[in-house]
Parts: structure tokens; sequence; C-alpha cells
């Protein structure tokens, strides 16, 4: 997509209006303030908050983050793993599937007793979300070599680290890139699982504190923080990624899964 | 009219590939039946026939990616077991790696070879220009046209200068226009280079224009059904009357003769 004035315009003129109106419709229906509050509430929230909010938002980035890099170090690994050794297809891929059947942020209860009550916690249930669909995507990429290649790789006698590292490695990165991007957000939506279920900072807790005392442009201040902080995780990925993988005009994206 | 010869070597030159009663099956299915064969070095050879005849399964065989199940392939009076650069593959789609530009996908083989950077880039700039596209080095494949792609494609496997250029209907997937002009290219760097180039095509006239000999094969089990010698001299009109009446032999054999009067009925059993 292109950024073209044109094309920021458009979606900065409707996001205004609908500002105003969701302004406007509050006053003249007379909805209240802990129902749904004005816009203007959540600015004044938000400037009030402003030091609370970045202490939070920086505790729930650590965790979605840190999760994510674990998730990713180990996904990738273990998908090489899987693609080149049969043990592991038939031994360790079949637990895989069935813990990728189950509700991962089910298990944040559980993690409060194994692991604690502290970040680690919380980085524990963002890995197991974005775990996944990192496996599934770079799996893929590493097997959906054009068998042209690899016919041309035995030509040219390449070893098999040369196959890995000239083509199954480049090959994977488009696709590795599209679990990356889901990842990165589960992640978030992990961090903010974990922080519901116990939790004593982050922007999970903050949610529900602000629940608690019914301060609804609060909560709702917050979501938007979340809404930005995925976004901009999102962006770094895709600057990242085209950089990374110029070849691919469009960038096969894989089905995002839970 | 016709010239029928079951099996000659085409050129002047020695024996360069002798292929002996080979046999290729997958499972139970025989795709090649006793196939035998001798291109003369520096001959032009294309390989004709329906689809589903074995041809480009008998081209991986010769490039060494297929072990033979029964009989025997030498190129140079050894047997091949194994694929080796001497003689290099072109496939039907370009395959060229999407990550690497024109350069580098060009370059591949020098890289291999551990050749310096200097030589690399010498040998390439050479390459591309012969092939035409001095001007797109630093393009990726997904950015050129499918011509450009398999002329890419050509210069990967020149870089290497193999002595055997096995091609497996590199020009099937382009349009008609681009693919006379490859043809008329690939004539040019055959004519200079003299290697030994095998071609298998489903375009008869294709085949006509560049071979010294095209062999016709029949399907399921693949066979050598006839061997029409083209012994027309260099650079052939293609609307030639010999070639005209060559194809008509061609297409009959194929069972695809179009009916003119009471010449004869096309045989039903080829499909292509």
């Amino acid at each position: 997509m292109k950024f073209s004035l044109k094309n920021i315009a458009e979606p900065a003129l409707f996001f205004l209006a609908l500002l105003a109106l969701w302004e406007i419709l509050v006053k003249v229906v007379g909805v209240p303030a802990f129902i749904l509050p004005p816009p203007r509430d959540l600015y004044t929230s938000f400037t009030a908050k402003f030091f609370i909010l970045g202490h939070h938002s920086l505790i729930t980035f650590t965790e979605a983050v840190g999760g994510f890099a674990l998730s990713f170090v180990l996904g990738v690994g273990f998908a090489v793993g899987v693609v080149y050794s049969r043990h592991l297809q038939n031994t360790i891929y079949p637990l895989i599937v069935i813990l990728y059947a189950m509700p991962k942020s089910a298990f944040a209860p559980l993690m409060v007793i194994w692991i604690g009550y502290g970040l680690f916690s919380k980085i524990a249930i963002a890995f197991l979300v974005a775990f996944f669909p990192i496996v599934v995507n770079t799996v893929v990429g590493l097997k959906e070599v054009e068998p042209e290649l690899l016919d041309l790789a035995r030509i040219n006698r390449g070893s098999a680290w040369g196959v890995f590292k000239k083509i199954r490695l480049p090959n994977s990165l488009p696709y590795m890139f599209a679990g990356i991007k889901v990842a990165l957000v589960l992640s978030v939506t992990g961090a903010i699982v974990a922080e519901f279920v116990a939790a004593n900072e982050g922007l999970g807790y903050l949610v529900l504190q602000a629940n608690y005392s019914l301060d609804t442009a609060f909560a709702l201040v917050i979501l938007l923080i979340l809404a930005l902080l995925s976004l901009a995780l999102f962006v770094v990925v895709d600057v990242v990624q085209k950089k990374m993988v110029p070849w691919s005009a469009e960038v096969r994206q894989l089905e995002g899964s839970f | 009219m016709e010239i029928r010869v079951k099996s000659q070597l085409g050129g002047d030159g020695p024996e360069k590939i002798v292929v002996e009663k080979l046999v290729q099956s997958f499972d139970a299915l025989t795709v090649i039946d006793r196939i035998s064969l001798k291109v003369a070095e520096g001959e032009f050879l294309a390989i004709v026939g329906p689809s589903g005849c074995g041809k480009s399964t008998l081209l991986r065989v010769l490039a060494g990616l297929v072990k033979p199940t029964a009989g025997r392939v030498r190129i140079d009076g050894k047997d091949v077991n194994g694929p080796n650069r001497r003689h290099s593959l072109v496939f039907q789609e370009h395959a060229l790696f999407p990550w690497r530009t024109v350069f580098q996908n060009v370059a591949l083989g020098l890289e291999i070879e551990r050749q310096s950077h200097e030589q690399i880039r010498q040998r390439v700039t050479e390459l591309l220009a012969l092939v035409g596209l001095d001007q797109f080095p630093g393009y990726y494949p997904h950015q050129l046209s499918g011509g450009m792609r398999q002329r890419a494609a050509l210069a990967r496997v020149l870089a290497v200068d193999p002595d055997v250029l096995l091609l497996d209907e590199p020009f099937g997937a382009l349009d008609a226009m681009t693919r006379l002009t490859l043809q008329d290219e690939l004539l040019r760097i055959f004519l200079n280079s003299g290697k030994t180039v095998i071609l298998v095509t489903h375009d008869v006239e294709e085949a006509l224009f560049l071979a010294d000999r095209v062999i016709i094969m029949s399907t399921v089990p693949g066979r050598i059904r006839e061997v029409i010698p083209v012994t027309e001299k260099r650079p052939r009109d293609r609307g030639s009357a010999n070639l005209a009446g060559l194809k008509r032999t061609v297409l009959g054999i194929l069972g695809l003769e179009p009916v003119i009067g009471n010449v004869r009925v096309p045989e039903t059993n080829f499909s292509i």
C-alpha cells in the first residue's frame, strides 16, 4: 500500500467524523460516562495518567516481546528439527499438535502455580500463543521448495548445509514473516490474558483496576494503547521484512492460527 | 518422399552420448522402455512426442538426476552415475532463485566453483550481454517477463560452460513471438559454442528449425518411434517447403497429420 496524501486524508477524515459523532451522540442521548464516556474524557484521562500508562505499557511490552522472542528462537529451531529429523516428527510433533489443540490462555492459572506471579509466567503465556504460528509457517516454508531448485542444487553438488542455507532458509523467509506478524499480535494478547489472571502491574492489570472503579474512559484509553502497541510491532516487522525479503512482490499470507 | 532411418549418428563428431537399452520405471509404471540412442559431439538433437512419453524423464536420466532402472547411459565414454555440471539441465519453468537477482542467479555456479569476484563479474556480464539481459542485472525474477527469465536461466547454465546442454521444453511457457526470438538466440549460441544440445519440445516446428535430428517418441511406455534427420543448412527458413514437408511427416507419425484430400487417416491412439 502506498501512502499518498489522498490515502491518509480519507481515513483521517473518517475517524475525525466518527469522534465528533461519538461526542455529540453521547451528549444528546445522555449516556452515563461509566457506560460510554465522550472522547474528550478519554483525552483527559490519557494526559492525567500518562506516566502510569507509560510504566505499565513497558511491562506489557516486555512480556509480549519476551514471549515472542522466545517463541521465535524455539519455534524456528523446532521447525528445522521437524523438517530434518524423522524422529522429532514422530515423537515431539504429535505432542505439539495436542498442545496446539488446547486453548493456550487456559494455561495462565497453571503458569502462576508453575512459574509464579511475576514477569516470567506472562512471558510463558505470550510464548505459548506465539509459538504455533511460527512453527507452522516455518515448517511449510522450509518444505515447499520448488523441486527444480533442489535438482539444481544436486547438479551443482550442493551440500546439505548449502541447500539449507542457500535454498530452504531463504525460501522459508516469506512464510516465516507471515507467521511472525501473527505471532507478535498474539503475544500481546497472551500477555494481557496472563495479567488478567494474576498480576500487579501491566496494561491487563490496569484494565481490571479501571473496570473495578468504573473508570470506563481509562479502560478505553488502555485498549487504544494496546492497539497502538500491536500496530507498532506489526509495522516494525513489516519494515524489516521489506528489507530482508525484497524479492517477494506480494508475500503470501498464511492462515493465522491461534 | 520421407526419409526414415531407425538410428544413425547425426553430425560429424565422435560419439558424445551413448544410451543403451535404457529402461526407466517408477513402481509398476514403465516410463521408458529400452531406448538406445547415440548423439555425436556438437550435435543438436530434438525429442518430440506426446505428453507422458517419458521425454522429460529421459533428460533427467541424462542429467544424472534419476538412476536408470536398467540399461546404460554414457557420456564421453563414462557411465553417468550422478548429476554433473558438465551436462546441465535447463528446466521447463525457468527455476530461478526468487531471492537472487538476475546477476546472482547467473553467478550461482561460479560462486560454487569459488571463482574470484572479479572473474565472476566479468563472466556474468559477458553472459548477460550474450542473452540480451545486460540492462537487467539487478532485477529479481518476479520483475521480469517470462522470456527474460528463460534467458536468465539459459545464461545460468552457460555460465559453468557445460559441454552438454539438456533443455526441457525451455520455451514451452512463452508466447509465440518470444519463442521465435529465443529459438534464434539458442541457435546462435549453439553455432558459436560447438556444444552438444538435446532439446525436448512439444513444438514440431521448433524441433525442425533447430535440430540435426528429430527423435519422435511414442507413449506408455516411451519408445523411439522414428528418427528424422534434418539436413537443411542453417540458418533455416521456417517457411521452407522442405521443413513443411518434414513437419507433415512428423505430425503424420504422431497421428496428427492434417487431413488433406485422402492422404492418410490419422492414428487415433495419440494425444498431445
